[in-house]
């Protein structure tokens, strides 16, 4: 089959979508497909930019340019779930957040309430047609229901190199790998290091723009013995991280999908999450293969010091993580199926 | 047993380096087939703990737990009621106590305890007849004397329940545990299959890949051969030319060579005569001269053709030789070049001498012990006196005379020749029409082709008798137009016909005018030995 993945490129800031993005275009040329990625440069101002974007997409027919006839058309971002082509199907990484529920209505612009105005017309226009919706995860597929009353199915995929991920003994300390970003509120972690009775360490690795704000809370709360900001770190580094935590800490705010809660579990580690984390909370079961804790850095110290308690238990609840990834079928091939799945 | 750090930065360190062993250790993604299930195996064959249905509300049998031993039901009880291991000390004390008070003796002594009640509390958990349960042991673990003596029946009390109940209790946790069992079972083999079924997807997209790639692989090898086939092919050809090249650049080495010793005589001769610098005009020209002939000879040595083709051709004059041969001994070859016909002409016992105006050439035949003068053609004819030769021959000399000067050779021949000596003139021949339009002009100092009914003419008007035209040469039988129609005929007879000819005459009867004429011709031989240069602008070399 001819498949083209639409997707968007924002210079030099690269994540999770990157990997997402290449890994499918992979996964489809794996499978004995042809695939070919196309990227449009995306950027978050001026709004102008995005509108321009917008209406250049919907000028776009891939049925067959230059007489090329394409199978299908995969789309994973906004604004390229614009495009025109008779079997398109639409997997939603996110929409663009910022319009929707990252919306902050008192402090809006008249620009951005035009263009927010223009997004949702646009959304409701393209994902409403496309031969298959998918989301990235079930949060993601709410947030659709919610803001643009469609039906999405969650499709999960593995994150990078899954089979990679080991456990090994517990070194005694929480691991916490995500870009400091507010967001991802690594601030309530460090805070909870105040209430811990326990003597478990944390470790929070990753960079971003938040390090400052995160190392000052730290030498504010005198926590430089107990919790570290060990940077950025290589593939094997995060794997070794992972197999010697005694348990993962992964509190986002209403996080799209998260491959930090799925590596936690191929690394048999239970997770510490939050009631408002969104993605992790559809994997982490509580009290099973981890704690599902309202954002309060009060019960996060207590989860912890109940995981350090029972070290025995936390174990098991780390292999019984890994046995639920497992049963949920987060593979490559299935994601490939289902996006290509003529019915 | 967990490792303990000193401090956290050790802790770093440690798991630094676990990491960069991980990158040696690391060099394949895939991890090694059947790992999977053999994490299944383990899981399978381990020991299943009892489980509780309801954490929250759990049961007594499953407080009690009758199948499990002490400990474990110490451990259960602990981390349901208290949230946390069981600790060595309470261990070792309940162990003592267990046999004497039975486990819900046990049960209602944790219940007391306020860090029970707490952790019950947070957690929300209700465990059944709790009160029952906690209060008799509250009551009898009191401080006191009465407490003391009312202890034992109590436990008495307590353990005769749990005997009387145990029968039951067993029943229901056997059934629970095997549900439980079942349970886990049924989870384990969903987890098989779903490993089973990525594996066989992982093997079924390996396969593909490997397929693709052989077939990838068979054509991106054929194309080589044929590359290479190509490429021999090329290389043979290429070897082929080079070899040519090779031949034509040896044939052309020793007129290169030649031309070189020329330039180099030419040099030395102004350099000898210093008073002679600057050079006159004359001199100018004898030093272009001299470079001409030197071009000349290595034109003649690329064009020419093999010795042996060469004496093939001049061994079809045998009947000219033969018939020489009784006018006597004597012959001059005019413009003898490199001594082929003066070879043949010493091998058939003839006295062989020859004239080239090309000093190159004269001293290539001095080389070969030729008798051979470096001169004017004419002015050695002149010098010869009259009924003296038996044959006289020209080799492509004829073209390149104006007319004039070709006139007086003929002249001179036939009054050099003795009765019946023989004259032979050799030039190309313009019948054929490739020859009069196009070969003949190869050599830049030819002047116009002549025909043989010219030649045959001027040989008879000089009084030469049996005069005589032989063709030579033909274009090879392949070239010719195939057919022998008469225009196929005239086809190849006008463009593959002889490439040459020659005139040939005997000099018939003496006559008394010829003595008179020579002994004038004697004088003028004397006069121009002094300048041969003069004559050379006249003069055409050979």
């Amino acid at each position: 089959m001819r498949v083209l993945v639409t997707a968007n490129l924002v210079p030099f800031l690269h994540g999770g979508a990157d990997y997402h993005i290449e890994g499918v275009t992979r996964a489809l040329k794996v499978h004995g497909h042809e695939a070919e990625l196309l990227r449009f440069p995306f950027r978050f101002q001026p709004e102008s930019d995005i509108h321009r974007l917008m209406e250049y997409v919907e000028t776009l027919d891939f049925t067959a340019p230059n007489g090329q006839a394409i199978d299908r058309t995969i789309s994973l971002q906004f604004p390229g779930y614009g495009v025109n082509h008779p079997e398109h199907v639409v997997w939603v990484m996110h929409q663009h957040r910022a319009m929707y529920e990252l919306w902050e209505d008192d402090k809006a612009t008249k620009e951005q309430r035009e263009l927010r105005k223009a997004i949702h017309a646009f959304d409701k226009r393209h994902l409403g047609r496309a031969k298959a919706l998918f989301a990235n995860s079930r949060r993601v597929a709410e947030r659709m229901a919610t803001y643009n009353d469609l039906t999405a199915r969650p499709l999960y995929h593995p994150p990078f190199d899954a089979e990679r991920f080991y456990c090994d003994e517990d070194w005694g300390y929480v691991f916490c790998p995500s870009r400091l970003e507010s967001l991802k509120r690594q601030d309530l972690l460090i805070e909870a290091a105040r209430h811990l009775k326990s003597p478990v360490r944390i470790l929070i690795a990753g960079s971003g723009g938040q390090a400052e704000r995160y190392q000052r809370l730290i030498e504010k709360h005198k926590l430089s013995d107990r919790v570290r900001l060990t940077g950025r770190f290589s593939e094997a580094e995060k794997r070794a991280w992972y197999a010697h935590s005694l348990a993962v800490f992964f509190g986002p705010k209403d996080e799209d999908y998260g491959y930090i809660t799925l590596e936690a579990m191929l690394s048999s580690k239970p997770v510490i999450t939050c009631e408002d984390s969104g993605g992790p909370r559809e994997f982490v079961q509580h009290d099973e293969t981890g704690w599902v804790l309202p954002p309060e850095p009060e019960a996060i110290a207590a989860a912890i010091d109940e995981a350090y308690a029972n070290r025995e238990r936390s174990a098991q609840m780390g292999r019984a993580g890994l046995d639920a990834y497992h049963r949920a079928g987060i593979t490559w091939p299935q994601v490939v199926e289902r996006l290509l799945d003529r019915t | 047993m967990s490792k303990t750090f000193n401090d956290i930065d050790s802790l770093i360190d440690r798991l630094k380096s676990v990491a960069r062993q991980l990158d040696l250790d690391e060099p394949s993604a895939e991890p090694p087939a059947g790992v999977d299930r053999q994490q299944m195996l383990e899981r399978l064959n381990a020991e299943p703990e009892i489980p509780i249905k309801n954490p929250w509300n759990p049961r007594l049998e499953e407080l009690v737990t009758p199948l499990s031993n002490d400990p474990a039901f110490l451990q259960r009880s602990y981390r349901l009621l208290l949230g946390r291991d069981v600790d060595p000390v309470g261990l070792q004390s309940y162990l003592t106590e267990l046999p004497r008070c039975g486990r819900l003796y046990v049960l209602g002594d944790l219940l007391r305890a306020s860090e029970c009640r707490q952790h019950l509390n947070n957690k929300g958990i209700v465990i059944p007849h709790q009160r029952l349960l906690r209060l008799p042991v509250r009551i009898v673990e009191r401080p006191g004397i009465m407490s003391k003596l009312i202890r034992p029946p109590v436990r008495l009390v307590y353990r005769l329940v749990g005997v009387l109940m145990r029968p039951r209790w067993r029943e229901q946790e056997r059934l629970a545990r095997l549900e439980a069992e079942q349970a886990r079972r049924n989870n384990i083999l969903q987890d098989v299959l779903i490993e089973l079924e990525n594996d066989l997807r992982r093997h079924d997209s390996e396969l593909e890949r490997d397929r693709a790639d052989a077939k990838d692989q068979n054509a991106r090898l054929q194309t080589q051969e044929e590359q290479l086939e190509a490429q021999q092919e090329q290389m043979q050809s290429d070897f082929k030319q080079t070899g040519q090249r090779i031949n034509e650049l040896e044939r052309h080495q020793p007129a290169l060579w030649s031309a070189l010793q020329h330039q180099r005589r030419a040099v030395e001769r102004l350099v000898t005569d210093p008073a002679q610098l600057p050079a006159t005009p004359k001199q100018a020209e004898a030093l272009s001269q001299d470079l001409i002939d030197a071009y000349y000879l290595a034109f003649e040595d690329a064009c020419r053709g093999s010795e042996a083709q060469i004496a093939a051709h001049l061994r079809q004059y045998q009947p000219q030789i033969d018939a020489a041969r009784q006018a006597g001994k004597k012959t001059l070859d005019v413009g003898c070049g490199r001594g082929e016909w003066l070879k043949l002409l010493a091998n058939e016992g003839f006295e062989a001498r020859g004239v080239d105006l090309n000093v190159a050439m004269v001293d290539h035949c001095h080389t070969l012990g030729f008798d051979v003068v470096h001169d004017d053609a004419i002015a050695e004819l002149r010098r010869q006196p009259d009924d003296s030769h038996a044959l006289i021959s020209a080799f492509h000399i004829a073209e390149h005379l104006p007319f004039d000067v070709l006139y007086a050779l003929v002249d001179e021949a036939q009054r050099v020749l003795a009765p019946g000596g023989v004259l032979i003139m050799e030039t190309p021949n313009p019948e054929n029409i490739l020859v009069g339009s196009h070969t003949f002009y190869h050599d830049p100092t030819h002047l116009n082709p002549l025909t043989p009914t010219a030649m045959s003419f001027l040989l008879t008007y000089h009084g030469f008798a049996e005069v005589e035209v032989r063709r030579f040469n033909p274009y090879p039988e392949e070239a010719k137009v195939p057919g022998n129609d008469p225009l196929t005929e005239r086809v190849n007879g006008h463009l593959c016909g002889p490439q040459d000819f020659a005139v040939v005459g005997l000099k018939a009867a003496p006559t008394e005018l010829t003595a008179q004429k020579m002994t004038e011709e004697e004088q003028n031989v004397e006069a121009s030995n002094d300048a041969p240069a003069d004559d050379k602008s006249q003069e055409a070399s050979a």
